[in-house]
């Protein structure tokens, strides 16, 4: 350390008495007697009077019984005379007149402090008190020669003192060019002090380096020195929560005292403190008590457990946490959905006349539907939405569910199932849910229906004529008033079917974002009408698989068809309402009569009916406009071509079409006449949405216009 | 596009073909009427129409009427299966004149 000698002198160092000088010197002679160190010491009155006070203090234990130095010295021996020069050197080498401004008072509070930390230590690790006592007074030493040297810097000490001791070593580092280790290395050996001082003192913040001395005393006063610079900076440094944790860590690591011996040091050292300031004759401000400075260090802990760093670990933490318990949740709920699913019907064999879908907005459903033949053969079916979605709906869905299946297979009587389940709901339902539903009883062999709707929306009943009848609800949902009485509606389904739905289909948005309302939905089954009844249910439930928009409600539709009821579909073709279109539009028909087996006069007949009414449609609905469209649909059923075509002109005045008397000869009114001649049976749709036309021409397959088998 | 005409024993001869349906009958009515008002006395050929429709029966009526007003001769020759059908349907198979061939009108 060059620059410590280059910027802090030797002549810089202040010098003890002359008496005190020579007893020091002594003392590091092992052959000296107690005569002549007396003699020494008398040479100054001033030195003796304070070595009698010092040791009759109660700190240094001889209690006032010590009248003479000689006596002292024989009493406590060369080492603790030294010990006690030493102090009073140190205590009066610096004038606090020659640094004016300099808090000399709070100087010698930290230098007390860890002077005491370190007898403290010592006395519970077994070493010896007095040396480690002085050598810890005198370790810092040097900084305060340092600031006796560069006055001006004398207000940084404040600095200093609310700084960790590392902290404290490389300000020194900065503000002096040299650390208070190095220039109280200096003045011990300036200062005659045994080596194995010099060593620790010059070497307390790097106590490793002395890992090769030979002398174990030396390594325990650095390890001494070491500590209680720590202890000390507990009672005037700031951030004293990561203070104390090294201060435990040290005497551990070094003493092997555990947290709570180090804690009843810490509790003896503000009172050490203040008998080691009276033995010495210093005057410190009052000292306070560790707890206080514990307390302090708590305050701090606690505003430093929400710092940025605890925040984010709790955050973190807290992410963790939810992740999991999502995943917890996730499962739970995937688990309930199961359950659910196993609560609605399984998909029948292909022929069974009831079925449906379900298809949740959430991962829970509100709605459900069931069925299930009873031993008369008849078929019970139901459909029902809870009000409100999630866990709660789905918990009473399934309860209702549930109830249906297992009171239907004991009450076969429609109308008392229904006042049995609402009874079972109203005694048990919470916070005002309710169900609403539609139940009903099918007997596959004579067509029979009976339907109660309470509260659901009207259920369709398409007739076989292509007529749209509802049965709207004529009860309040189940769960609302507990006497309700539920009047079924019976009719046959003859060769029509019923479709039933919860409304989260009339509720549900279409692709165009709009809400598809009652008119939609019909408008769909109309555009469907001719086609299977799965068939329509599968296009009513893809309308929201097409939406772009998130699902809004719980989607269910489910069918009760005749069960003889087989149509198959032989063409959907679509083409522009042009002239020049009519001929490929002839094309396909003509393909499908041929598959169908169908004579060749019959084929050209059923052709040039088709076409008529195409033409009727290109001139009379389209008024020749092109851009129409026109849809040709070809269904088998019953032995039993059904021709459809369907426009999206205005409506045409269907009074005008009819045929004409055909001995009037003249060029037009014709194709009526073709159509009717053809076909057995021609008929419009009463009821067509969007303004359009939708004609229905049928005709039986009889002999005449099939081919024998074999035949082509 | 165009029918073909020919001129045969006193006739002009025109060949309807193929479809005569929505989109090719207003050819057919419109050679038909100009032929007429030309002062021709007409068959019309149907033996290679394969498929004629309401408005290509009208036509034939439109020139037939035609005809009895301007006081000339009109009539149908080679009628196929397939035209048959549809006049028949009309009930005009007894209202045209129907020849089998140009030949039978010479003879």
């Amino acid at each position: 350390m060059t620059d410590a000698l280059d910027s802090i002198k030797p002549s810089d160092l202040p010098a003890p008495p002359q008496a005190a000088i020579q007893i020091l010197r002594a003392c590091a002679n092992p052959e000296i007697n107690n005569q002549e160190l007396a003699k020494l010491a008398a040479t100054d009155p001033v030195l003796s009077a304070e070595l009698l006070r010092i040791v009759n203090s109660p700190y240094f234990g001889m209690g006032g019984e010590v009248s003479n130095i000689i006596r002292a010295i024989n009493i406590l021996g060369h080492k603790a005379l030294r010990n006690m020069v030493l102090c009073i050197s140190v205590r009066d080498a610096i004038d606090p007149k020659n640094l004016p401004g300099f808090d000399v008072t709070g100087f010698w509070e930290d230098t007390l402090r860890r002077a005491a930390a370190g007898k403290l230590i010592a006395e519970q690790a077994g070493f010896d008190a007095d040396e480690c006592f002085t050598a810890c007074l005198l370790q810092d030493f040097g900084l305060l020669v340092m600031f006796h040297v560069l006055r001006e810097r004398k207000a940084d000490w404040l600095e200093f003192i609310q700084s960790d001791p590392d902290k404290r070593y490389q300000l020194e580092e900065k503000i002096f060019d040299t650390t208070h280790d190095q220039v109280s290395l200096m003045l011990a050996k300036k200062w005659s002090l045994p080596e194995n001082f010099s060593e620790a003192i010059g070497a307390h913040h790097h106590c490793q380096q002395l890992a090769a001395v030979e002398n174990p005393v030396t390594l325990t006063l650095c390890h001494v020195m070491h500590c209680a610079d720590w202890l000390a900076a507990l009672f005037s440094a700031s951030g004293k929560t990561a203070i104390l944790r090294v201060v435990y860590s040290k005497l551990e690591s070094l003493f092997n005292m555990s947290e709570q011996q180090g804690l009843e040091l810490l509790n003896q050292l503000p009172a050490q403190v203040e008998d080691a300031a009276n033995a010495l004759g210093l005057h410190l401000h009052e000292q306070s008590d560790f707890e206080q400075v514990l307390r302090e260090a708590n305050v701090r802990l606690a505003e430093e457990n929400t710092s940025y760093q605890e925040l984010t670990w709790q955050l973190e933490k807290a992410l963790q946490e939810r992740d999991q318990l999502a995943k917890a949740l996730a499962l739970e709920l995937e688990m309930a959905a199961e359950i659910q699913r196993s609560l609605l019907p399984d998909e029948k064999q292909a022929c069974f006349p009831v079925y449906g879908v379900n298809i949740p907005a959430q991962e829970l459903s509100g709605d459900f539907f069931d069925y299930f033949m009873l031993e008369d053969g008849s078929i019970y079916f139901n459909l029902g939405d809870v009000s409100g979605k999630g866990v709660t709906a789905s918990l009473l869905m399934a309860k209702t569910s549930s109830l249906f299946h297992c009171l239907g297979k004991r009450e076969h009587d429609l109308s008392r199932l229904m006042e049995q389940i609402n009874a079972e709901i109203c005694e048990t339902t919470v916070r005002g849910m309710f169900v609403t539903m539609v139940a009903g009883k099918y007997n596959p062999r004579s067509g029979q229906v009976q339907i109660v709707n309470a509260g659901n929306p009207p259920v369709l009943f398409l007739q076989e004529d292509g007529k749209i009848k509802k049965i709207d609800a004529v009860t309040a949902p189940l769960g609302i008033v507990p006497d309700s009485a539920f009047p079924v509606v019976e009719f046959n389904l003859g060769k029509g079917h019923l479709l039933m739905y919860s409304d989260g289909v009339t509720e549900g948005y279409a692709a165009d974002g709009n809400e598809l309302g009652m008119h939609g939905l019909v408008k769909v089954i109309k555009q469907q009408l001719g086609n299977t009844p799965r068939e329509q249910l599968n296009a009513i439930v893809d309308i929201f698989r097409h939406t772009e928009t998130r699902q809004r409600d719980d989607i269910t539709v489910m069918v009760v068809e005749h069960s003889g009821q087989v149509v198959e579909h032989l063409l959907k073709y679509e083409f522009t309402a042009e002239p020049a279109e009519l001929q490929l539009m002839r094309q396909q028909v003509r393909q499908v009569l041929i598959g169908k087996n169908c004579k060749k006069a019959c084929v050209d007949r059923l052709i040039l009916a088709v076409n008529e009414a195409a033409m009727n449609i290109i001139q009379h609905a389209y008024n020749f406009d092109s851009s129409g469209n026109i849809w040709i649909e070809i269904m088998h059923k019953d032995n039993e071509l059904q021709f459809k075509l369907t426009d999206f002109a205005c409506a045409i005045d269907r009074s005008c079409v009819k045929s004409r008397d055909l001995n009037d000869i003249r060029p037009g009114g014709l194709g009526v006449h073709f159509i009717n001649e053809i076909m057995d049976d021609v008929k419009f749709l009463d009821e067509c949405e969007n303004a359009g036309n939708i004609l229905i021409m049928r005709k039986k397959l009889d002999a005449s216009c099939l081919n024998k088998q074999g035949d082509q | 596009m165009q029918y073909n005409t020919s001129d045969n024993a006193g006739y002009k001869v025109l060949e309807l073909n193929g479809e005569v349906d929505l989109h090719y009958s207003p050819q057919a009515r419109k050679q038909i009427l100009a032929l007429l008002k030309e002062g021709y006395d007409l068959l019309v050929d149907l033996s290679a129409v394969e498929y004629i429709d309401s408005s290509g029966v009208a036509s034939l009526v439109e020139g037939y009427q035609l005809s009895k007003n301007v006081n000339l001769k009109f009539g149908l020759v080679g009628v196929s299966d397939a035209a048959m059908q549809v006049l028949q349907l009309a009930r005009l198979d007894k209202v045209f004149p129907i020849h089998n061939s140009i030949d039978d009108i010479v003879k």
